[in-house]
Order: structure tokens, then C-alpha cells, then sequence
């Protein structure tokens, strides 16, 4: 089995530098025949590679130890979807999956675009193509996943147990198709510059593959805080560590294209910006991918330079000066467009989001490299600790979700500071009665009645300007509020699953103020019988119970919970001991309601059944996953296509 | 709209335009400042076992992070698990850090990890946090 794998991987390069070439050719104008079978190419290696898949995770499921990965990252005693799971467990197996999943965008892409944008499609499909040889050229060579084993072995190494939860299945094809997902919309961008095609066309190739790329890469985020925070045992969802932010900074960068793709509609200008996004949400997607397989961020000295991290960073160099070259070549057809009326109109503010956006990136990014960039400048390595990054995206990011309510008062092409200050007097009125109402139950940290103050702002202002919509479609139709409502999300699905997303970014930023300032924890041994207060709560510890299953031991200390005499119910912490992992995890026990989490981590017992206990309540963190919920569905809802006989933008933009 | 936009055009547009190009700039350069406080308020300096040793006196107090093998067999836990006390080395030299709180699942004996903390005056490692590799990286072990 492996062999076959081998060789379908092999025939996958063959077939895609086959279709770069003749995508390459065909559109050089001499031989256009080549175009269908160019096409061809990317469908044959699309299946070669999927055939791939299907066979190692065919090893996976019946435990082919002759096949190194399977031995590396399986075992008899997982069950099918953690067995399909470790398809993505370790590198070799997860660079497979991305491989697998770009084939299968390109070969969408290019099938879907193959007539409605028939000039831009040839070079986009090369690239597309050239990049999945690359992929391809590394499983072929130092990553090969049908790698055979040294030693025969009767079982394999099984999962880290930190990684046997549900999230985990879904969280790494997330961001491995998120990753994939960003070739598609620079593919296009160096098609319209090889062309020279009129700068509006791409964008409507690219936005669905944008949207998506954007969704796949949000939820995986999300997913995996959600993982942090129930599995890691520390209390926390997110700290800033390089592999989270890798796969961040490519997700803020295509969110602020998301938005000046639409100021390019609008008033057909940041042609050349738009252009700059993509590659850079492209570049920092293939840089992410570096940063976290190539060990150059634990000491630049383990970086060799040849191998995985060598290849990686050839790409993205070469993709770089491909990108540039292009730019300067076409730079007289960049420049077109009516100029942003003002500052305050929405174009304006989608330009001023678009700066926060990268100025956030940019700084993420320096905060990630400055060890690497201090050991090479200074000779001595200096971290940045999770504070910078709190310190520096909070503020940024406050500023952002500001402009969300401000934005919803803006007109394209007209400066509007008059009306806009009449139309935002509701969403400051029900701001200021926020603050109000959080001074009075005692919220008074001055950044975090800020935050909620905006969070207020923010989100009436969505919600007044979608109403206002809404009466006018319902009047302009004689309808009802409800079918109004359907018909308005049908004809501009991506703004009203825009203002879905808005939503639920106000709802996170809500759960993450909560949790940040208004946190705290504490730590006590305790006996059985003893009390642990904590806030509200009184949590009486009764004493632990021990029990075996077939691959581990599993100490649980049960832990009453109540509050002001009345039960809560129990929580039980677990410190489970594998037997082929060497390090004991402990699975938390979280109290969740909508106000706050009670946390409960049991660190250690003793014989004598004396446990330590860490206890932390942390505010709102509900909200994070409610919002993360709202997001995607806000996120499927803009992926939506329009219904053609719907659409009348007019109306909307009337009622302005 | 036909005649708004045109009068935008020309010279009216230029001076909007370079009005809106020095705002971006303004907007730029206070995310850099930011930046930089947050550099200048947060940076650790980052050590291995030797380094931090031959810092000698230099650091006792200050908030560094220390890279270090977890010795086998050095861990001792005390108060059902509430303490922990190991020794890392490096370099040929070695450490004992004292850390009270939760130990991230990922700690184990003879493993890589990073300590943040600060130097006792008595020569002991004063540990706050314990950052251990997010268990999903890929690089090779």
C-alpha cells in the first residue's frame, strides 16, 4: 500500500508542473489546445493526491505498522475518528492534507472559473498548479508520509493524549484548508497583473475563496482556544504563542481585503492595495507554515537551511520577487478610480479599518520575530512576553470594533459628518447607558467600561442601521417583517452575514474584557471536608476516587459546589495517568454560566488523600464561544450566493 | 452623484488625497509608537541555563526566561502537588527552580522548557510560569 502511495504522490508532481507548463503555454497564445489538457493535469493530480489520502488513512484505520507515520502517530486502542484524525497529527501527515486540500480548491477554482472569468483563469490555474508541485515535491522528498518503518513494530506510538478531543479532529484541517484556501485569491491576483485585465474582474473571482479562506481560518482559531482553555489546564484561551499567532496574522490580513475589496466595487480604487493583501495574506500563510515545521524560532541555530525550512523558505522567497516583478512590469495599470471622497465617508473608514488591520499584523508579527531578529541584530535574544501583545492588538483592536459602529453611518463617495452625528446619537445613548448600568453593578476598571462602552456602541449601531433596512424593504414591498428580512439577506447576503460577523465579534470582545480584567484564581491544598471559598462560591472537597481502565489510571476529586447554602451541583476535576505517555493530563472541570466559568484544576493528590486544587472564576468566557457560533454562521451566510432577481441595491442605498 | 464626484477631481481631489495619505500616515505612526512602548515595557531577556549563571548578581531579581533540560529524576512535588522542585541544565551547569501552581500538562522530565522568573539571591530559580511547546508543533523533536 505504501508503494502505491508513493508512486501516486510522484505522478501527482509529474501531472502538476505538467499543467503549470501548459497553462503557462496556452496562455503565452501559441498553443491554445493546451489549455483543456493543462486543466486535465490539475484534475489528474487533484485525484492522485486524493488517492494518496485515502490510502494512509486507509493505513491508519487498519493499523499498517510497516509504514512509519502509522506507527509515529496511532495505535490498536484509538477509535476511527482519532485514527482518520492522525492523518493530520504530525507533519508529514498534516503537509498530506494540505496538499490534498489545496488540489481540491485548485481543481474547483478552475472547473468553476473555467468560463465565467475564461482571461483570468489560465495564469491563476498555473499558479495554483506551481504551488501544488511544490507541496507535492516535499512529500516526495523529506516529507514522505508512506515513509517505511525502521524497526517492524506490533503497535504504534498512539496520540498525545493532550490531543484526544474533539476539537482537535476538526481544529488542524480548519487552518490547513484556511492556508490552502489564500493560494486561490493571490493565484488571481498575479493573473490580473499577468494579463493586465481591468482591476474589477478579479475581485469577483476571488471573493467567495476569500470569504471562505476567512471562515475556515476563524473558526479554526476559535476551535483551538476553545481547546486551550478546556484542555491545557492553565485557565486561559489564547497566549500569543507563535504557532497561534501563524495562524492569525494571514486571518487579519484577509479580513481587512474582505473589507477594501468592497471600497474596490464601490469606487473601483486600492486596485494595487487589494493586490498587496492577498500576497500578504498568501505570503504570511506560507510563512506561518514555516515558522511553525522548521524550528527557527526555538534558536535561529537550529535552522540549517536545507530540508523542510530551507524549501519553505526558497518558496516564499521566489513567490515574493514573482509577486514584486509582476507589480512593477503592470504598474501603469494600477492606478485608476475615483479618490475617496473624505476621511469620513465609508471609504474612508474602510481604508482607516484596513491600516489598523495591518498595523496590528505588523506588530503581531515583530512580537513573534523579535527573539529571531534580536539574536541575529543584537547577539543576545530578548522575548517579548504575552503582555506586548494584549498591550498592543487590545487597544488596536478596541479602535476597530469602534469603527464597525461608526462605519454603519458612512456614505460611499459622500462626506458625511453632519448626518452621520445625528444618526449615531442612538447607538451613543445606548453606550452611555451601558456604562451606566456596569458602573452601578460595580464594573469599574476604566479599560474595560471602555471596551464595553464601544462593544455597546458597536453593536446597537449594527443593529439600528439593519432595522432601519429592514422597515424599508418591508414598506417598499408591503411585506412582512419576515419576509422582508429573508429577501434582504438574499439579495446582499455578504453584508447582512458582514453585519452577522460584526455581531459576533462584539459578542467575543465582550467574553475576552470579561475574562481579562475581571479574572482570578487562587491555589489551596485541602483536605476532605475542607472549604475552598472563592467569590461567590464555596467549593467543599470530598475526596478522591481512583480507577483503571485499559490504557489508563484515572485519579477524580469530587468537589461540591455551592453558593450561599444553596447546591450548585459537583465538579470533578481528573488527572488522568497513561500508560504509554509518559506525562499525566489533567482534564478541568468548568462550571459555565452566562455571567462566568467556575475553573477547577486538580494539580496533584497525595496518598492520604490531601489534593491541590487551582480555582479560578473567569467572567463572560460563554460569550467568546457564543460569539465564535454567531461568526460562522454570519460567515456561511456571506459565502451565500445572491438571488439574482432580488438583488436591488438601490433600495438599500436609498434609504441611506 | 455624477457631478459631486467630478468636482472632486483635480484639484480638490489632489489636496483630499494628500490630506487622507498624511491621516493613514498619522494612524500609522501611532501604531509604531504603540509598538514600541509595548517592546520597551514587555521584553525578557531570554537565557540559557549557562548564560544565566555567569549573569551571576547582574539579574537576581529581574524577570528573565531560562531555557533548560529537565534533569531526570529531579522532580520532587511538595504539598500534593501544589510545589514542584526540579533542576535544569545546560551548558554543563545546572539550576533549581521552585514554581507553585499548575504545571502544564506537557512538563515531564527530560524535556526542553522555558521557566520565566526571576533569580533568588540564594541562587534558586524563582519560577512564574513554566511555557512548555504547544503540543502541535511539527518540528522535528
Amino acid at each position: 500500500m505504501a508503494e502505491i502511495g508513493s508512486v501516486c504522490l510522484v505522478l501527482a508532481l509529474v501531472a502538476s508542473v505538467y499543467s503549470a507548463a501548459a497553462f503557462i503555454a496556452s496562455e503565452k497564445g501559441r498553443y491554445r489546445v493546451l489549455a483543456e489538457s493543462a486543466r486535465n493535469g490539475l484534475l489528474a493530480t487533484c485525484g492522485l493526491v486524493s488517492l494518496s489520502v485515502v490510502l494512509l488513512v486507509a493505513a491508519l484505520l487498519t493499523h499498517d505498522f510497516g509504514i512509519q507515520y502509522v506507527v509515529s502517530y496511532s495505535s490498536r486502542s484509538m477509535s476511527v475518528p482519532y485514527l482518520v484524525s492522525a492523518l493530520w497529527a504530525g507533519n508529514d501527515g498534516s503537509l498530506l492534507t494540505m496538499t490534498w486540500l489545496l488540489a481540491v480548491f485548485s481543481a474547483v477554482a478552475v472547473v468553476r472559473s473555467w468560463r465565467r472569468d475564461r482571461e483570468l483563469v489560465g495564469y491563476a490555474a498555473a499558479v495554483m498548479a506551481v504551488t501544488e508541485a511544490f507541496l507535492v515535491l516535499l512529500l516526495v522528498s523529506v516529507a514522505d508520509p508512506f515513509e517505511q518503518s525502521v524497526v517492524a513494530a506490533a503497535e504504534g506510538a498512539g496520540l498525545n493524549p493532550l490531543l484526544e478531543n474533539p476539537a482537535m479532529i476538526v481544529h488542524p484541517p480548519l487552518l490547513l484548508g484556511g492556508y490552502a484556501g489564500l493560494t486561490i485569491p493571490f493565484a488571481f491576483a498575479m493573473s490580473s497583473l499577468a494579463t493586465g485585465q481591468p482591476g474589477i474582474r478579479w475581485l469577483t473571482a476571488v471573493r467567495g475563496w476569500a470569504v471562505a479562506a476567512w471562515l475556515f481560518l476563524g473558526v479554526g482559531n476559535i476551535i483551538g482556544a476553545w481547546w486551550a482553555y478546556v484542555e491545557l489546564g492553565w485557565g486561559g484561551y489564547w497566549s500569543w504563542d507563535p504557532v497561534e499567532n501563524a495562524g492569525l496574522m494571514p486571518m487579519l490580513i484577509i479580513t481587512a481585503f474582505l473589507h477594501s475589496s468592497v471600497a474596490q466595487r464601490r469606487t473601483g480604487r486600492f486596485y494595487a492595495w487589494n493586490l498587496a493583501l492577498v500576497a500578504l495574506a498568501f505570503f504570511l500563510a506560507v510563512f506561518g507554515t514555516f515558522l511553525t515545521r522548521s524550528g527557527i524560532l526555538s534558536s535561529v541555530h537550529t535552522f540549517t537551511g536545507t530540508g523542510l525550512g530551507g524549501l519553505f523558505a526558497g518558496f516564499l522567497g521566489a513567490a515574493v520577487i514573482a509577486f514584486l516583478v509582476m507589480v512593477v512590469v503592470r504598474r501603469s495599470k494600477l492606478r485608476n478610480g475615483t479618490p475617496a471622497a473624505s476621511m469620513i465617508s465609508r471609504e474612508g473608514t474602510f481604508l482607516l479599518t484596513n491600516v489598523l488591520f495591518v498595523g496590528t499584523t505588523a506588530l503581531v508579527l515583530l512580537g513573534t520575530l523579535f527573539p529571531l531578529l534580536s539574536e541575529v541584530f543584537a547577539g543576545t535574544r530578548i522575548e517579548v512576553g504575552e503582555s506586548f501583545y494584549n498591550r498592543v492588538a487590545g487597544p488596536l483592536f478596541l479602535v476597530i470594533l469602534g469603527l464597525v459602529g461608526i462605519c454603519s453611518f458612512t456614505r460611499w463617495q459622500k462626506r458625511s459628518v453632519r448626518p452621520m452625528f445625528a444618526d449615531m446619537a442612538a447607538p451613543l445613548v445606548v453606550g452611555l447607558v451601558a456604562v451606566a448600568v456596569l458602573i452601578g453593578v460595580g464594573v469599574r476598571q476604566a479599560y474595560a467600561v471602555t471596551g464595553l462602552f464601544v462593544c455597546a456602541f458597536a453593536v446597537s449601531a449594527v443593529f439600528i442601521r439593519w432595522l432601519g433596512e429592514l422597515r424599508g424593504r418591508r414598506n417598499a414591498r408591503r411585506t412582512g417583517y419576515l419576509a422582508a428580512g429573508i429577501g434582504l439577506v438574499r439579495s446582499a447576503p455578504g453584508r447582512y452575514g458582514g453585519y452577522m460577523v460584526h455581531i459576533g465579534m462584539v459578542l467575543i470582545a465582550v467574553g475576552v474584557i470579561g475574562s481579562s480584567f475581571y479574572g482570578s484564581e487562587r491555589e489551596a491544598v485541602v483536605s476532605p471536608g475542607d472549604t475552598v471559598v472563592m467569590g461567590d462560591y464555596e467549593l467543599i472537597y470530598e475526596g478522591t476516587d481512583r480507577y483503571e481502565t485499559p490504557d489508563r489510571l484515572v485519579v477524580t476529586a469530587r468537589v461540591a459546589v455551592e453558593s450561599g447554602g444553596k447546591s450548585l451541583g459537583r465538579l470533578s476535576p481528573e488527572r488522568y495517568f497513561h500508560r504509554t505517555y509518559k506525562q499525566p493530563v489533567s482534564e478541568v472541570a468548568i462550571r459555565t454560566t452566562l455571567v462566568e466559568d467556575l475553573y477547577v484544576v486538580l494539580l496533584g493528590t497525595d496518598e492520604d488523600g490531601t489534593a491541590a486544587l487551582k480555582v479560578l472564576v473567569n467572567p463572560a468566557v460563554l460569550w467568546i464561544w457564543v460569539g465564535g457560533g454567531v461568526l460562522l454562521v454570519g460567515g456561511l451566510v456571506a459565502l451565500w450566493p445572491r438571488a439574482r432577481h432580488e438583488g436591488d441595491m438601490g433600495s438599500e442605498d436609498r434609504g441611506q | 452623484m455624477a457631478e459631486h464626484r467630478s468636482a472632486e477631481v483635480g484639484g480638490h481631489g489632489v489636496l483630499k488625497r494628500k490630506r487622507i495619505l498624511i491621516g493613514g500616515l498619522i494612524v500609522t505612526a501611532a501604531i509604531g509608537y504603540l509598538g514600541f512602548l509595548g517592546i520597551r515595557g514587555t521584553a525578557i531577556y531570554y537565557y540559557t541555563v549557562g548564560e544565566v549563571l555567569d549573569q551571576g548578581r547582574a539579574v537576581y531579581g529581574e524577570t528573565v526566561r531560562v531555557n533548560g533540560h529537565v534533569v531526570p529524576g529531579s522532580v520532587v512535588t511538595e504539598q500534593a502537588g501544589l510545589r514542584m522542585i526540579f533542576t535544569i541544565a545546560g551548558q554543563e551547569k545546572s539550576l533549581e527552580v521552585l514554581y507553585q501552581g499548575a504545571m502544564p500538562d506537557a512538563f515531564r522530565e527530560d524535556i526542553d522548557i522555558v521557566v520565566e522568573g526571576a533569580m533568588d539571591s540564594d541562587g534558586t530559580f524563582r519560577a512564574r510560569s513554566i511555557l512548555t511547546k504547544c503540543p502541535s508543533r511539527y518540528e522535528p523533536e
